[in-house]
């Protein structure tokens, strides 16, 4: 039960950081921390205390054995997947942050969304 | 025609690639071959239309492998995406004029149009979070596309928030795996139906079923979770906002969400209620914003925001009258309302964001659009085909808005909720006044300088568009009606999508002593 309430928590810990902090980049690590919470509670899903890796190998005689011992490799691919879509969209949340930090100078998102017009280019 | 169906999402992602890899200087090349590829992906939809099926990607078999699958609802959205997608692009190849890097932008176009397609055939759970993700990072590029300071806002607050929405709706998906061990829907629908206890507040299932909707409904813009839409429709290109109003919202937020509640989890009256209360307040709180603001992109931001709620309303209502048994009839009859408004939702908005968006091409002067006072005077053709969509919009008698709304409220009436088919009724008068106010100020005034003609391309798109506002009439026609918008729903509602082979597959399972996955799983 405890890796379970562990990943809440940093679920949590994400959720918090990203209505709480006004610095752009804090904001993207909250968003990184709530996918890794994610992909961690997917990955606790298919786990089973003292499971091989879910490779089918030589060693074993039979298949049923190896079902009987190995985790569910299915999350495991799911979280592959979504580890990929995370890092697209950290990739692109950065870039756009960068975009405005050149416009404006700053990463503080109240002075980015509070600001004048005239200040805008 | 099966073999078609993996082809509507590699035509426009090996399309997108391609075109990706293009240098600038092959514009014309690129725009021709970007309107090429519409026009192929548009020649499959149509052909898919007659027939439904699966296909196995990779050729692993049905349950095990990922599916895609055709039916009675997914057919009729393809070949909406394919319609309003074919007029987006044939307009784009000459509004984005206005933008640089457009090989770019054709390329994420197509990636988003894949993404919606895959969205609408993927046969199980996680593949269509992974489309859904392809359609929406796709969109969050396309809205910042002008890399303007306000356009980059727009476009962090929509990605923020959604990839927030994503991962909850990966935990939604995640929580789904941990009780039934599967995210194929077939075979959720099955393991559902299978369940002896229903589904309460609290329960597990009812906990991913939540998460599911909001992540979905965060997408489809339902009121307390628009806040990203109105400004990311103000700030993207007009083509982008017409697909991303008609297509991307509806796709990803209402056919997801429903696929979910209603095939998969087997309508469950609860997250029904959950819909129809987001539905009734992005109704009203539309409304209200769309009466307050005077900026034509903000006008018809909101109002597609009130739109979409009525879909969601009657689909939910369609639910909760279904899971309480007591009339098929009257079910399906919310079910079809709410799909015909869906098809009549794209049409006309697309249209009025095009139309709007040809304007903005008109004239340079960015802060006389934006206030919005008298854009269409020189422009009769546009000003006529946003006169008619507006009038389809607000529901004027012969238009096939108007059919839709009736349908919705006399069902909803009939179904025994009085108090919400009034609140409609009111809702439905009070959208006159906007748009009548919208194109009366639109078509007085003194006219901004026209700088760029409204090209042939742009004319023809807008003509094709209001064609299909006009022509979606007949869809309720009792011929057509029954053949697609009847099957759709009753494909929503009843069909346990392939159930022999699923049993057959679940004794299978059940026989080999398969039962390590819920006993031995996780306790430590």
């Amino acid at each position: 039960m405890l890796p379970y309430i562990l990943a809440l928590v940093l679920l949590l810990v994400g959720v918090f950081g990203i209505f709480t902090r006004k610095n752009l980049i804090k904001i993207i690590i909250s968003i990184s921390i709530i996918e890794s919470a994610v992909n961690l509670f997917l990955i606790l899903v298919g786990y089973r205390s003292g499971g091989i890796a879910p490779i089918f190998t030589a060693r074993m005689a039979e298949i049923s054995e190896f079902a009987d011992q190995a985790v569910d490799p299915l999350p495991q691919a799911m979280v592959l997947t979504s580890i990929v879509i995370g890092v697209s969209l950290t990739a692109l949340l950065v870039v756009i942050s960068l975009r405005l930090h050149h416009v404006y100078g700053t990463y503080d998102i109240n002075k980015i969304f509070f600001a004048r017009e005239s200040d805008e280019e | 025609m099966n073999f078609l169906l993996p082809l509507v999402v590699a035509l426009p992602l090996g399309g997108g690639f391609l075109l990706a890899l293009l240098p600038g200087r092959f514009l014309k090349f690129s725009s021709f071959f970007f309107v090429l590829v519409a026009i192929s992906i548009l020649l499959s939809s149509i052909l898919l239309l007659p027939g439904t099926g699966y296909y196995e990607i990779g050729g692993w078999i049905f349950p095990l492998g990922i599916n895609f699958s055709l039916d009675g609802l997914s057919r009729l959205l393809l070949l909406m995406i394919a319609l309003v997608g074919f007029a987006v692009s044939v307009y784009s190849a000459s509004y984005m004029d206005l933008y640089t890097s457009r090989i770019r932008f054709y390329a994420l176009f197509l990636l988003l149009w894949a993404g919606l397609n895959g969205t609408v055939l993927s046969g199980d759970i996680f593949n269509r979070y992974v489309y859904v993700e392809i359609a929406v990072i796709a969109s969050y590029i396309l809205v910042g596309f002008g890399c303007a300071p306000h356009e980059l806002k727009a476009a962090l607050k929509y990605a923020v928030l959604g990839a927030v929405a994503s991962a909850f709706t990966l935990l939604g998906i995640a929580v789904v795996y941990s009780i039934t061990g599967t995210v194929n829907i077939a075979q959720l629908a099955a393991r559902f139906s299978n369940f002896t206890e229903p589904v309460f507040i609290g329960s597990p299932a009812f906990f991913a079923g939540f998460l599911l909707v909001l992540g979905f409904g965060y997408k489809s813009a339902q009121a307390p979770l628009h806040v990203w839409q109105p400004d990311a429709f103000s700030a993207a290109p007009a083509s982008v906002s017409a697909m991303m109003s008609s297509a991307l919202v509806v796709i990803v937020g209402i056919y997801a969400m429903s696929r979910t509640v209603f095939t998969a989890f087997g309508v469950v009256a609860l997250l029904c209620w959950l819909m129809v209360f987001l539905g009734l307040c992005s109704v009203f709180l539309g409304l209200y914003y769309s009466a307050k603001t005077d900026r034509p992109r903000r006008v018809l931001s909101y109002q597609s925001i009130s739109q979409v709620g009525y879909v969601l309303l009657a689909v939910g209502l369609g639910g909760i009258v279904y899971s309480s048994g007591e009339s098929l009839n009257l079910s399906i009859w919310l079910l079809v309302g709410g799909l015909f408004h869906l098809l009549n939702h794209a049409f006309f908005m697309s249209s009025l964001f095009l139309a709007l968006g040809s304007a903005e091409f008109n004239t340079v002067d960015v802060d006389c659009c934006d206030a919005g006072q008298g854009i269409f005077v020189d422009l009769p053709l546009v000003g006529c085909v946003s006169a008619i969509a507006s009038a389809s919009a607000a529901g004027i008698p012969p238009f096939a808005g108007f059919i839709s709304k009736f349908i919705i409220i006399a069902a909803t009436w009939a179904a025994g909720f009085p108090f919400i088919a009034l609140l409609l009724v009111f809702s439905t008068l009070g959208a006159l006044p906007v748009f009548y106010r919208y194109i009366s100020r639109a078509l007085q005034g003194q006219s901004p300088v026209s700088r760029r003609p409204v090209t042939l391309l742009m004319k023809g798109s807008l003509i094709f568009l209001v064609v299909l506002v006009v022509s979606a009439s007949f869809l309720i026609l009792p011929p057509l009606r029954s053949a697609y918008l009847d099957s759709a729903a009753v494909s929503l509602l009843e069909e346990r999508p392939y159930e022999e082979k699923i049993n057959e597959w679940e004794k299978i399972i059940k026989d080999a002593g398969d039962s390590d996955r819920k006993t031995g799983g996780i306790e430590q």
